[in-house]
């Protein structure tokens, strides 16, 4: 099968802040949720066409992470490599999953495409942020093992 | 030459755009440089220069003056300049080509004088200037001609303007005309440099006359900007702010000396308004003003300026703005005074004197002493009043000296004879207002803003000479002083005229007072210091008196002279700090300090070495014990060496030290420890403090100990420091905390530096006859404290090459103090480190079977005489007791039953316990605890036993660093019992941990003494050598036998007795090393589970123990036995680790045992997590929302691996 992007430019891993420096010495104190946090979350989650990760492949980034802790809003933007790109709706389930598993129930989370990222970038958010049709999705086992090899993260 | 086309396109065609414009504009320079001159250009445009459309007339003059300005060499001379001028000139009446025009006269006159022969002459100047009168209304111009008209004006008074008014133009009314209602901040300041050039001019040419006839114009057009209110506005590109225009101003109305009779009181009538930015506007003109026009401008005006100032300085501030008014009046008067005094004018000076706020100052000093607030707030005005002139001017300040000191030094001088007799306390009072007084005088000179010339100008450091003299003589010593004048350097304390003063508290301040003001007067710059040689030591000797009089000069409280000797010292050390005169000021005061010191000590040693004052011996009320005097006398030695340290510490070296220690070691100590008193009791510095206290002796001890000639000095001054210290002891009294701390820090010092065996034999020997002192006399802390105190920081100094040998006794004391001192935390601790400290650096052979029984004595635990030799050790440990193990021993030893050997130890039961045999307690080492059989003290296990055990942490781990295994095994086996008896308390568990943590932690320790094969080599994993100290490995082997049976016993049968068990334990787990923690497995991993399930519930909260015991538990699941031991009983281990996993007192608890938890799924089936997976599935859902981040993380990592 030809891939949709057989040539994408891969970009280095970043070094993050630790959490030590993040990570407040209070035991009573909280740490809020922060776009580093969730980012670490995502950025090992594997493209579904290619052996490397969506922060490899400047899927995600941190800058287009927002979040309120307070707020329990979270909105993450992602930007497929191509614009004609058929595994953005893929990829942004694998992201909602991803979420779905390791955030609080309390967070409502939006998946969006990054403005002017793909050329159907209206459908593919409202999908993405379509509870039944995200759990219609969830309930095709194929699709849900397609996820969960993307959330393995990429093969050593 | 042909006019380029360019030209008339200029011209005509006015709607180019400028990029167009400006390359037609250049066409055209272009042929102007080429030799089109500009009388041709003008007949080339002849046609539109006088064409009917205005808009082309002005498009051409516009030409023509721009051609001017970019080519002045189109002007082929003087007589072409003459016509253009005239041209120019004749069109400002031209209303389309006025901007031309006016553009043209600007680039006229600003060429004019620079181009010589090419340039306009004064007619042609008139001619513009006559024009600009006739033709030109400038207020009704808008802003962007208001700027070209003024700047025109500006550059006619600037280049033409004598000539000009040689010529009868009006100069004044042009400008007056042309600023008229001036708003435009641009325009403004061209307006405030017009007037300043007319100013300038009217002078240059002597027509002042003229300026004072239309003084009231210029005075309207000044007065109406003044005070200058004006904010920018924001986006304002002209970079004008409120500063520069007021400070124009300023320079506007200083330029215009004939306004004076109107100005000045326009400044003072704003100087007394309510608005502070006024007054802080007038106060600046005032100065400018004066120092602008002088003595004989101002004369009439003088005294309005003094009224003026003076109200605002003696006005009472509401606020810290009124306050900065208030400051910023005083620098106008001292820039005043500076002014004037340039001129030999001191008439602001003697208005000051003459007014009533000054002739009145000492009657108002007389008044604020009985308490009138008023009055005082007066004096402490008029005081800064004189200080701020006296700044101003060296004659300014001898005057008011002059005038002023003879009668404040009488109101300053000690009571006065037959006149009123006042109370005592009014009288101290008004002497300490009156110095207070002066004060504020010098340090206005020395420290007032902006008056950083006053301290270094010599004429004002040669003006208060006479007042330092007269000071010097005002002090309590004045009459002797005076008499006595040869007596400086002769080290006798003259008799002193005592002050009167009964009043306890005022008097000290009096002293105070007037020694800060002659520290201040002795510590000026030394190039300007106002006292000379002999008057900076007449100071000095001043102040030492007061450091070294036991009667205290003040006749007050001794707390009181405390006081005032520190405030002696501080001006000793800010002298010494000063300048260069002081080296010779330092040594003689050392000196002196010295021959005090003598006098001190042999006063001291009339009552005998070690005898006991009794209360009838104290020092009478009022008087200084001797201990007390050289307290004084150290702290004053030390603040003087620390000032002058540093950059002068080679300058300190070649202070008399070696007589200072000598009597310090000689004379001082012994006499001191014999009558020192208890006067102030509190905590002193442990062994372990690294901060000094009290950096006197230190810094002489250490600086001294750089010199080589002064070794062998020290090293007495070290013995006898010791002897002081064990004197002090054996006196049952505290000894003064600053002589300890400074000795005890001079002792560190000598030692440390010389490092001879005599010392560190006799610190021993005196750290011995110190504790035995204190175990004679109770054992009181405030006691032993100190003396071990000392004990520890020589003991912990020395390099073990020069430690005695036999120091079997000293253990033996200071374990027997550590155990007894019960009250005496600091003790028991800072015994514990010499203890540990000798015991790490004696030779294995120096441990026998006496210094074991002392340090048993630091577990008031029955004796066990259950042993456990050597060869258990072997058998249960990797390694042998003396030497690296082969790896074949490491891999195949196991724990074989231990073969007990009796070992002859005779541990010597304390007396609380003595009800127990050593017989019936041998019957069954590892009793049930039971609350009959226990001793009394185990009752109790607060603060003190756990420092009991904390000692004994030390001791077991110097111990196992010097390979002694008879010793610590009883200790250790004692120790297990004790956790097993220790009831579950915060701070019995604290104790246990506490010590356990001290035993095995990796911190630094010196281990410099231990053999070479101490050290258990490894390869690792990786190939990387591993280090690990044998005496830590002994330790742990022990433990673990000791604790093992404890552990069988304990849980079940005790359940009362667990949080010290299982945080010991726990502790265990975390120090063992690897290769130990795999072979101890079977042994330890079994009651993990248990453990992890009962410290969860231990209060307070263990964090690093249940870290430890958690990352055991995760790194145990990679062993098949770890895990299979693990997992027998998976509910207990997973409850334990959910239970963790909610420890809310630690986040790295709860990461850690999520950490755990997230490990089981891969080691443990399915179908024995699944009973716990709804637990499960609450517990994460919640760490999921923990409120730390890390655990959060792991949490995620949990619940995955759980899915």
């Amino acid at each position: 099968m030809d891939l949709i992007n057989p040539e994408p430019i891969i970009h280095e891993r970043k070094n993050l802040k630790s959490n030590t420096d993040r990570t407040t010495t209070s035991e009573d104190q909280r740490d809020a949720i922060d776009p580093l946090e969730i980012f670490e979350h995502i950025r090992d989650i594997t493209d579904p066409e290619h052996p490397y990760s969506l922060e490899q492949l400047n899927v995600v980034s941190e800058d287009l992470i927002d979040i309120s802790d307070d707020k329990s809003s979270l909105r993450v933007q992602f930007t497929p490599t191509v614009q004609h790109c058929s595994m953005a709706t893929l990829i942004g389930l694998c992201i909602r999953v991803k979420l779905m598993r390791v955030l609080p129930s309390r967070f409502k989370v939006d998946i969006l495409i990054t403005p002017g990222g793909h050329s159907t970038e209206e459908a593919v958010n409202k999908q993405l942020n379509d509870k039944e049709r995200v759990a219609a999705a969830l309930e095709n086992p194929s699709l849900v093992q397609m996820v969960n090899n993307s959330l393995q993260g990429p093969k050593p | 030459m042909e006019l380029p086309l360019e030209a008339s396109q200029f011209v005509l065609d006015g709607q180019a755009n400028p990029g167009t414009l400006a390359y037609r504009l250049q066409k055209v320079a272009e042929a102007a440089r080429s030799g089109l001159s500009l009388l041709d250009l003008v007949r080339n445009l002849r046609d539109y220069l006088i064409a009917e459309e205005g808009e082309t007339r002005a498009r051409a003059t516009l030409l023509l003056a721009k051609v001017l300005e970019e080519v002045p060499s189109s002007l082929t001379g003087q007589t072409d300049a003459s016509h253009v001028a005239a041209f120019f000139a004749a069109r400002l009446s031209d209303w389309p080509s006025f901007a031309a025009a006016i553009h043209g006269c600007e680039t006229l006159l600003r060429q004019a004088g620079q181009t010589s022969g090419r340039s306009i002459a004064t007619a042609d100047a008139k001619v513009i200037a006559t024009a600009f009168t006739d033709e030109v209304e400038v207020p009704g111009l808008a802003v962007a001609l208001r700027q070209p008209a003024l700047r025109v004006l500006q550059l006619l008074l600037e280049k033409f303007g004598t000539s000009l008014l040689k010529e009868g133009v009006n100069l004044i009314g042009m400008v007056i005309a042309a600023t008229d209602a001036e708003k435009d901040p641009r325009c403004l300041m061209l307006a405030f440099s017009c007037f300043k050039l007319l100013g300038t001019v009217y002078a240059g040419a002597g027509c002042q006359s003229h300026l004072q006839e239309a003084s009231d114009d210029l005075f309207d057009f000044v007065a109406c900007y003044f005070p200058l209110t004006f904010t920018p506005p924001p986006d304002a590109a002209h970079n004008i702010t409120r500063e520069s225009m007021a400070s124009e101003l300023e320079a506007t109305i200083a330029a215009l000396p004939s306004l004076a009779e109107h100005v000045i009181p326009l400044l003072l009538e704003k100087l007394a308004s309510s608005v502070r930015q006024s007054r802080a506007d007038s106060l600046s003109a005032v100065k400018i003003c004066v120092a602008a026009w002088g003595i004989e401008v101002l004369d009439p005006q003088l005294s309005a300026v003094w009224r003026g100032l003076r109200n605002v300085l003696l006005s009472h501030p509401d606020c810290d703005e009124d306050q900065e008014v208030v400051v910023k009046a005083g620098e106008c008067l001292r820039d005043c005074v500076t002014s004037l005094a340039g001129q030999d004018n001191l008439e602001l000076v003697d208005l000051a004197l003459e007014d009533s706020s000054c002739q009145s100052l000492p009657m108002r000093i007389q008044e604020a002493a009985s308490g009138d607030s008023e009055a005082a707030f007066h004096v402490s005005s008029a005081a800064f009043m004189l200080g701020m002139m006296c700044a101003g001017s060296g004659g300014a300040c001898s005057r008011i000296c002059q005038h002023l000191v003879p009668s404040l030094a009488a109101l300053a001088r000690s009571p006065s004879s037959g006149g009123q007799q006042w109370p005592s306390e009014q009288l101290n009072h008004q002497r300490l207002l009156t110095i207070q007084c002066l004060q504020t005088v010098v340090r206005c000179i020395k420290t007032s803003p902006g008056s950083e010339h006053a301290a270094t100008d010599p004429s004002v450091a040669e003006a208060l000479s006479p007042f330092c003299s007269r000071m010097l003589q005002v002090g309590a010593h004045e009459d002797s002083t005076e008499s006595d004048e040869n007596s400086i350097g002769s080290g006798h304390r003259p008799t002193a005229s005592k002050a009167d003063s009964t009043s306890e508290g005022v008097g000290s301040q009096v002293a105070t007072a007037h020694i800060k003001l002659m520290s201040s007067l002795a510590s000026f710059p030394f190039d300007s210091a106002p006292l000379d040689m002999m008057g900076l030591l007449r100071a000095a000797r001043q102040l030492s008196l007061h450091v070294t009089d036991p009667q205290g000069i003040t006749g007050d409280a001794a707390s009181d002279q405390e006081g005032v000797s520190a405030a002696a010292a501080q001006g000793l050390a800010s002298m010494a700090g000063a300048g260069k005169s002081s080296t010779l000021m330092l040594a003689w005061v050392v000196e002196q300090f010295v021959s005090s010191l003598r006098q001190c000590s042999h006063s001291c040693s009339k009552n005998g070495p070690g005898s006991q004052q009794t209360s009838a011996e104290e020092p009478p009320a009022g008087t200084r014990s001797s201990s007390q005097q050289a307290s004084a006398i150290l702290r004053a030695l030390g603040a003087m060496a620390t000032e002058a340290a540093g950059p002068r510490s080679s300058e300190l070296r070649q202070l008399p030290l070696e007589p200072l220690l000598g009597t310090l070691a000689g004379d001082v100590i012994p006499a001191c420890s014999t009558g020192a008193r208890s006067q102030r009791p509190g905590p002193t510095g442990t062994a372990a403090k690294t901060q000094t206290p009290d950096g006197s002796a230190m810094v002489l001890a250490e600086e001294a100990a750089g010199a080589e000639k002064t070794q062998k000095l020290l090293q007495q001054v070290a013995s006898d420091l010791m002897a002081f210290a064990l004197q002090e002891s054996q006196a049952a009294r505290t000894m003064h905390d600053v002589i300890l701390q400074a000795l005890a820090w001079a002792a560190h010092a000598a030692s440390f530096s010389c490092g001879q065996p005599s010392v560190v034999e006799q610190a021993a020997s005196t750290i011995m006859q110190a504790v035995d002192g204190c175990r004679s006399a109770g054992y009181s802390s405030k006691h032993a404290e100190p003396a071990v105190a000392v004990a520890g920081c020589v003991v912990a100094a020395c390099p073990p090459s020069v430690l005695p040998g036999d120091c079997r006794e000293l253990v033996q004391q200071l374990t027997a103090l550590a155990v007894h001192v019960d009250q005496a935390s600091l003790a028991s601790q800072a015994a514990n480190v010499a203890a540990a400290s000798i015991l790490a650096k004696l030779p294995p052979g120096a441990i026998d079977s006496t210094v074991s029984a002392a340090l048993a004595q630091l577990l008031p635990a029955q004796p066990s005489t259950v042993p456990v030799d050597d060869s258990s050790i072997s058998s249960a440990s990797p390694m042998e007791t003396d030497g690296v193990p082969s790896p074949a021993q490491v891999d195949t030893s196991s724990a074989a039953p231990r073969a007990p050997t009796a070992v002859p130890l005779a541990i010597q039961p304390l007396p609380s316990s003595a009800d127990s045999t050593p017989q019936d307690q041998a019957a069954d080492p590892l009793q049930s605890y039971t609350p009959q059989a226990a001793p009394a003290c185990f009752h109790d296990f607060t603060g003190i036993k756990a420092q009991q055990l904390h000692c004994l942490g030390w001791v077991l781990r110097a111990l196992a660093m010097r390979g002694a295994q008879s010793m610590y095994q009883p200790l250790l086996r004692q120790y297990a019992q004790l956790l097993r008896q220790l009831p579950s308390e915060p701070g019995a568990v604290g104790a246990a941990a506490g010590m356990l943590e001290t035993c095995f932690s990796s911190q630094g320790f010196d281990h410099r003494s231990m053999p070479g094969r101490g050290l258990h080599l490894t390869l690792g994993p990786s190939n990387h050598v591993q280090g690990r100290l044998l005496w830590q490995q002994r330790l742990l082997t022990v433990v673990l036998d000791e604790l093992h049976p404890v552990l069988q016993a304990g849980p079940g049968s005790q359940p009362q007795a667990g949080g010290a068990l299982w945080a010991a334990y726990a502790r265990l787990m975390g120090a063992l090393p690897d290769a130990l923690a795999a072979r101890e497995q079977p042994r330890l991993l079994p009651f993990l589970p248990t453990c992890l399930l009962r410290l969860a519930d231990a209060v307070p909260a263990d964090a690093p123990s249940l870290v430890a015991l958690l990352n055991s538990c995760a790194a145990s699941f990679h062993s098949p036995t770890g895990l299979a031991l693990l997992t027998s009983e998976p509910g207990t281990l997973i409850s334990g680790l959910m239970q963790l996993a909610a420890f809310r007192p630690a986040a790295s608890v709860r990461s850690a045992a999520l950490h755990a938890l997230a490990l089981l799924p891969g080691h443990v089936s399915w179908e024995a997590l699944h009973s716990s997976k709804a637990a499960m599935a609450a517990l994460l859902r919640n760490a999921l929302d923990d409120i730390k981040r890390p655990v959060r993380q792991q949490a995620a990592v949990t619940k995955l691996a759980w899915t």
